[in-house]
């Protein structure tokens, strides 16, 4: 996951902006599913992905 | 084109544009842009062909500086936003000062965690300044309750004065290279040593061209009542400085509270100084009853100015950066509140009227006659 967030990087660096802070972390309210698993619930960016994984990243926009 | 008077407003929920013809009457109101997304700071940026700045600071997607080329009738992300370097470990939380730099695109930025950026084209791309940023004090700062913020940012030449909550003031003699904390006199209500070297709860500092010696501050208040280490420290709130920010002398007295959070200078004359004192409790209008407060000696004694603002049960803050004041021959000035308000001051605030009643909370209030 760590590789595949670094490649949107270096394609598309507006929109990694988005999801990474410049740390490289997550954002806190963006939520990036592999499959039907939060990343966040198994390793994180150093979740390995396999062939044939599906990556959605899900913005949770809260507040009022 | 016939001049007009321009507001930058940033709310909670986005930033919004107002214009008028000079003399003031009605206010149109363009917005909001980045809807939804908190706005901190605004610039209005008269050097050649004017442009607009604003902060968009998205707790879900990160920062942004917004710019307007059309006076606000539409506003584009720049190519990017400043961001700490890969290898430091610090990532930018909000942006709280946009300020023009040198020559005409140059822009400097004051952000959270407090440090400072310079982009040289314009915003399209950003560099720390290390100097300030990499300060062997700086991971010694403390956060207060908007975050550990650079909100103020001063250029006069080679000097530069930054306001940082809480860290104090910062003055650099060579342009921005080198900072030294330079607090002699002011006061901190929240540790044990009132006076200490750096750390101080600084709110806003303001100062004008012609006596760019003198400076002002609205530091956070005093304690009178503290009977632990260090014993009280009132009257430390308002504070004024006449040799270009060494040492600070309180000018409070005669205030119905050294607490507040914006500081003006009227744009003709030095002497006259605008603070709006608020409950140290509270954070709002004393009594319920707003009033803005203007010296015209240079803070040895206080008016109070409230003809047209509510007399009671008004309970809003107005922010460190909600409140300017235009340049006009008899200037208005304007503040915003945290309950969306935005009043305008008519003869240097001798008259009252809320121009917009039911905008965001507001954070940030510029103004410019363009």
């Amino acid at each position: 996951m760590r590789d595949a967030l670094q490649q949107l990087e270096r394609t598309q660096s507006s929109l990694y902006r988005n999801i990474c802070d410049e740390t490289g972390t997550v954002r806190r309210h963006l939520n990036v599913f592999i499959n039907s698993d939060n990343m966040r619930d198994l390793d994180g960016v150093d979740t390995t992905l396999t062939a044939g994984d599906e990556v959605t990243i899900v913005p949770a926009v809260s507040g009022g | 084109m016939a001049e007009r008077v321009v507001l930058t407003i940033g709310t909670k929920k986005g930033v919004f544009v107002a214009d008028a013809a000079k003399p003031r009457r009605t206010f149109g109101l363009r917005g909001p842009f980045g809807p939804g997304v908190p706005v901190y700071s605004t610039l209005i940026d008269t050097r050649g062909t004017p442009r607009l700045f604003a902060s968009s600071c998205s707790p879900f997607f990160g920062m942004k500086v917004l710019r307007s080329t059309d006076m606000g009738k539409t506003f584009k992300e720049t190519k990017s936003a400043p961001a700490f370097p890969k290898d430091d470990g610090r990532a930018v939380a909000n942006i709280w000062a946009l300020e023009p730099g040198g020559g005409r695109k140059e822009l400097w930025c004051g952000v959270e965690p407090a440090s400072l950026f310079k982009s040289r084209d314009g915003g399209d791309s950003w560099e720390m300044v290390p100097g300030i940023s990499n300060h062997e004090h700086a991971r010694k700062w403390q956060p207060g309750n908007g975050g550990l913020c650079m909100h103020t940012i001063i250029r006069d030449g080679k000097r530069v004065h930054l306001g940082i909550s809480t860290g104090g003031h910062y003055l650099s003699e060579d342009g921005g290279e080198t900072f030294e904390a330079s607090n002699q006199g002011v006061g901190a209500g929240f540790a044990p040593d009132p006076y200490p070297e750096f750390g101080q709860c600084v709110h806003k500092i303001a100062r004008h061209d012609d006596a760019p010696g003198r400076l002002y501050m609205q530091n956070h208040g005093g304690w009178a009542e503290w009977t632990g280490p260090g014993g009280p420290r009132p009257d430390i709130g308002v504070l004024r400085s006449d040799d270009s920010g060494r040492s600070w002398r309180s000018i409070s007295r005669g205030l119905p509270s050294d607490f507040g959070f914006p500081i003006l200078v009227h744009p003709h004359d030095v002497d006259t100084v605008y603070v709006m004192p608020l409950e140290p409790a509270t954070r709002s209008c004393p009594g319920g009853a707003p009033a803005v407060w203007r010296s015209e000696n240079g803070g040895e004694s206080w008016s109070r100015l409230a003809r047209g603002l509510p007399k009671k049960e008004s309970y809003f803050t107005v922010l460190r950066d909600a409140m300017d004041i235009d340049q006009l021959t008899s200037p208005a000035l304007y503040f915003g509140t945290t309950t969306g308000q935005l009043w305008i001051g008519r003869e240097g605030g001798e008259k009252w009227d809320c121009l917009f009643d039911s905008l965001p909370p507001i954070h940030n209030v510029k103004v410019a006659v363009v």
